[in-house]
């Protein structure tokens, strides 16, 4: 298990968005967060990542309790974050965005190389501002950002937003590839339908609880989340 | 730096000095304080570019440690050697660069005191701190009698020249543009892109961002203890609200983020005024006060034409692409 969350609660002062919520993830596994609008999925992530606080709970990750610890710290233990909405560095080059995304790291060819080697398009647009990128390139861009970090879990927060359906397959192969390479992925996902079909296991998130989980598979037979998400 | 480095950098200081001398015999002297003027301004302009055009943190306080590096080499240099007679070397040209520096070393650490608490602030509300702590610093200067309260310090040796402004103006210019191409620099730019993503990057942000203000006010403190000894006279007027806003207007000007654009913005604030006095005067009849209104005038023109600022986010040596080197982006770092 590389990382567990146990009884977690988060508050936006007197609101409460989280709820006692627990879940689990395997080495090797893709897990998906599914849920509605508001149902505390981006709050979770970022209260891993340590950009929020909980007010109580327990956050363990690869052995160690990260609950308290800074972003900064989290991210050179191994965990990334691609924030919701891309947040790509517009005003930089596509370049400098990855090597910001190696920060932490010592960056070398080989490491650059691989990522380009998943998304061919950044090398060819590596001089650009980021911000000229199309939205699909973007997203694409901090996927691999956040490779280069080089983590054992990458957190990936609504990676299909406002991207057309045909990007958007092209982009759920991608996180399928790289966690075949080897890179564990906790997905949060509007689009249920297609975080389902690349998971190997997911969570139901309702206004700030877990109301299911089950593999994968199975959730896409069952009859209530088929009514509620699948349509 | 390599040896070649080492070669421009001594033509470069050698150019300053040979540019110092022939001004200083040759022109008129009031000129000669315009330009001087315009160097201090520079300093200003590049420093404060760092805040608020890299890191994106809008300040309006710099004045106020303008006003520390001023008021603590003056105090090195003039009062000091006053109480302790020993201590009188302080106001020889050696005394006074080392007063200089610690003039940025202090205002370096109020940038510290300053920036710890309120860097956790954002847009107009860093604003609003940051103008608040500038006035604080001002009012205590009002009060302090020890350096003259509101009759202001006078008696300062005038020893800051054309040569150690512009020396200063280069010191400065050549470390924020190497700081702004490592890795440093480029933290520092990522939190104006995007704070979450920064943060979720592995960057320390508060970290960064305090970096960023005491290096800008080190050379804001900098430039305020040349502008004592170039002036011979300084009070807490001086380092007013108006003088942070006229900082800002150089580095609004220029176009935010771009160094070479801050220079540019210093010259243009600064020179702009005089240069309308001359014409006013030429012209005879219209009094030297409609400077002050045709100077806003086209600045609000500029703002209208051209709202990133003159270079905006890029440097007057990307506009001419020829000059650069062709080596080409590789594929990585």
């Amino acid at each position: 298990m590389i990382l567990s969350v146990k009884n977690l609660s988060v508050n936006y002062g007197a609101i409460r968005a989280i709820s006692n919520i627990s879940l689990e993830v395997n080495s090797g596994e893709t897990v998906a967060l599914i849920g509605a609008n508001g149902a505390g999925k981006t709050t979770i992530l970022r209260t891993i990542s340590g950009l929020l606080r909980g007010t109580a709970g327990e956050i363990h990750f690869d052995g160690m309790d990260i609950s308290q610890m800074k972003p900064h710290k989290i991210v050179s233990a191994g965990l990334s974050h691609v924030p919701e909405r891309r947040g790509i560095f517009a005003n930089l080059t596509v370049l400098e965005n990855l090597q910001m995304g190696g920060f932490t790291q010592k960056l070398n060819a080989t490491d650059f190389d691989e990522v380009y080697s998943i998304f061919p398009r950044l090398l060819e647009r590596r001089k650009q501002l980021a911000g000229t990128l199309s939205g699909g390139e973007q997203q694409m861009l901090a996927i691999s950002r956040a490779l280069l970090s080089r983590p054992k879990l990458m957190l990936l927060d609504e990676p299909s937003l406002g991207l057309a359906p045909q990007i958007n397959k092209s982009i759920f192969d991608t996180i399928q590839k790289i966690n075949k390479k080897g890179t564990t992925v906790l997905l949060v996902e509007q689009n249920a339908f297609a975080a389902l079909k690349i998971s190997h296991r997911a969570y139901v998130l309702e206004t700030g609880n877990i109301v299911l989980t089950d593999k994968s598979e199975a959730l896409l037979k069952n009859e209530s989340v088929k009514k509620a998400y699948l349509g | 730096m390599k040896y070649t480095q080492w070669i421009i950098f001594g033509l470069v200081i050698g150019a300053i000095w040979t540019l110092g001398f022939l001004f200083e015999t040759n022109l008129n002297p009031y000129v000669v304080r315009v330009i001087v003027n315009c160097g201090i301004a520079m300093i200003l302009a590049m420093s404060l570019n760092l805040v608020n055009g890299c890191a994106g943190q809008f300040s309006l306080g710099h004045a106020g440690f303008m006003g520390v590096g001023a008021y603590l080499s003056a105090a090195i240099t003039t009062l000091l050697p006053v109480a302790f007679p020993q201590l009188s070397f302080l106001r020889e040209p050696l005394g006074i660069g080392i007063a200089v520096v610690v003039g940025g070393f202090g205002a370096g650490i109020a940038g510290y005191l300053v920036g710890l608490p309120s860097l956790r602030l954002r847009g107009d509300y860093l604003a609003i701190v940051t103008l608040g702590f500038g006035e604080i610093i001002r009012i205590i200067f009002l009060n302090v009698d020890a350096v003259g309260g509101p009759r202001g310090l006078p008696g300062i040796p005038r020893e800051s020249t054309f040569f150690w402004v512009y020396f200063w103006a280069f010191v400065t210019f050549l470390f924020l543009y190497r700081l702004m191409k490592s890795t440093y620099g480029r933290a520092i730019l990522s939190i104006r892109e995007n704070e979450i993503a920064a943060e979720s990057m592995g960057i320390k942000v508060s970290h960064y961002k305090v970096v960023a203000f005491v290096i800008s006010s080190f050379f804001a403190g900098i430039a305020g203890a040349l502008f004592a000894h170039y002036q011979g006279f300084i009070d807490p007027a001086t380092f007013n609200f108006n003088r942070s806003v006229d900082v800002v207007i150089m580095v609004v000007l220029g176009g935010m983020g771009s160094l070479s654009g801050a220079l540019i913005g210093g010259i243009i604030v600064s020179l702009l005024p005089e240069l309308l006095r001359m014409i006013l005067f030429t012209m005879g009849g219209l009094p030297d006060t409609y400077r002050m209104v045709i100077f806003p005038l086209i600045l609000i023109v500029l703002m209208l034409v051209r709202p990133v600022g003159l270079l905006g986010h890029k440097e007057i040596w990307d506009f001419f692409p020829s000059f650069k080197k062709k080596k080409g982006v590789k594929a990585h770092g």
